[in-house]
């Protein structure tokens, strides 16, 4: 419809496709051994401190309740 | 009557060129109609988005569109805005493929029990969001959630999150922008010059785009390309956006909007102002 400057690029039908394939070939498909074994530490590292705060959140919670009016204490 | 009243509606907002809404499918009339050579358009980053993953509900009419902007090779410009918002998009993305992907039955990922957890009531989100044609991303706040399962709370997580980072983002964002620009020949803006662009009938300034928000409550970064659009020589922008279509449209500008058929015909056409 106009004619431009060199510099404004002027968009092509095929450079869609190209786009799309080359996005998609940016996407990791697996990690790598030694990202595995680091996760899969960590998040088990993770799940014994969840264990830890919840023990310390029920004990409080019951050291709590023997302070209570109804406890008598 | 009532119809024939709505058309001439339409005429009028046609003929004193005030705001218009209109679908991708009427882009060759739209084309007929304008008076002058088209300089560019803007799109907006729903529209980035939309033509590039197969999981957005516009994918296909974003393909359209796309493909006749390069029939009538008409240059596309993008701002400031739009490429920090594709990039944030595209973070949410191959971060939400990853956390996922952990839970595949054939990944060969091995996570607690516990983090399992974490990540499948993020899945349940994610399914209803792609039920409901929303893009099933997780949002930064549901990030933050998975985030502290691979970060132990007596250790900063430079050994787990950082480094699950490092192998899935680092260089993906900056890599994934060259990609669209180069491959999709996107021309950028730069506003941040002292002398005014060749594609700018007037300075950006942030007073109008406090406006622009005010109007119809806009976000700020879209209210930043709306605003671009009208201090612009660009006579549309395409969008995938219902609030960019609803600014325009309630703005009485000169632009115009180009939108998904779908989103104008549900959201869009019966709207007066």
């Amino acid at each position: 419809m106009t004619e431009f400057k060199n510099e404004v690029k002027i968009p092509s039908k095929g450079g869609l496709a190209k786009a799309r394939k080359r996005l998609d070939d940016l996407r990791r498909k697996e990690p790598s051994p030694e990202l595995v074994k680091i996760i899969e530490e960590v998040t088990h590292i993770s799940e014994k401190n969840q264990i830890k705060k919840d023990i310390q959140k029920d004990e409080g919670i019951a050291a709590r309740s023997l302070h209570t009016p109804e406890a008598g204490i | 009557m009532k119809e024939l009243l709505l058309v001439l509606f339409i005429l009028l907002r046609q003929e004193f060129n005030l705001g218009q809404a209109l679908p991708f499918s009427e882009i060759d009339q739209y084309f007929k109609k304008l008076n002058s050579p088209v300089q560019g358009c803007l799109v907006d980053t729903q529209f980035l988005i939309a033509v590039t993953d197969e999981l957005h509900p516009f994918y296909e009419d974003a393909e359209f569109l796309f493909e006749k902007l390069a029939e009538y090779r008409i240059p596309i410009f993008t701002t400031v805005t739009t490429r920090s918002e594709f990039v944030d998009i595209r973070r949410r993305f191959i971060i939400t493929e990853t956390m996922m992907g952990m839970l595949s039955a054939s990944s060969k990922w091995r996570i607690s029990v516990a983090t399992q957890k974490v990540l499948r009531a993020q899945k349940t989100w994610i399914d209803a969001q792609a039920a409901s044609d929303a893009l099933p991303l997780l949002t930064d706040s549901r990030i933050k959630d998975c985030k502290e399962s691979f970060m132990p709370r007596t250790q900063s997580g430079q050994i787990g999150w950082v480094q699950l980072c490092n192998e899935y983002l680092s260089g993906k964002l900056f890599e994934s922008w060259s990609i669209l620009s180069e491959e999709l020949n996107l021309n950028y803006i730069d506003l941040r010059g002292e002398e005014l662009s060749l594609y700018m009938n007037e300075k950006v300034h942030w007073h109008k785009m406090y406006s622009i928000s005010e109007q119809t409550c806009l976000s700020s970064n879209d209210s930043m390309l709306v605003n671009v659009l009208n201090c612009s020589k660009f006579p549309f922008i395409v969008s995938a956006d219902f609030d960019i279509a609803y600014s325009v449209l309630a703005s009485n500008s000169e632009k115009a909007v180009l939108i998904p058929d779908n989103l104008h015909y549900k959201k869009i056409k019966g709207l007066r102002f």
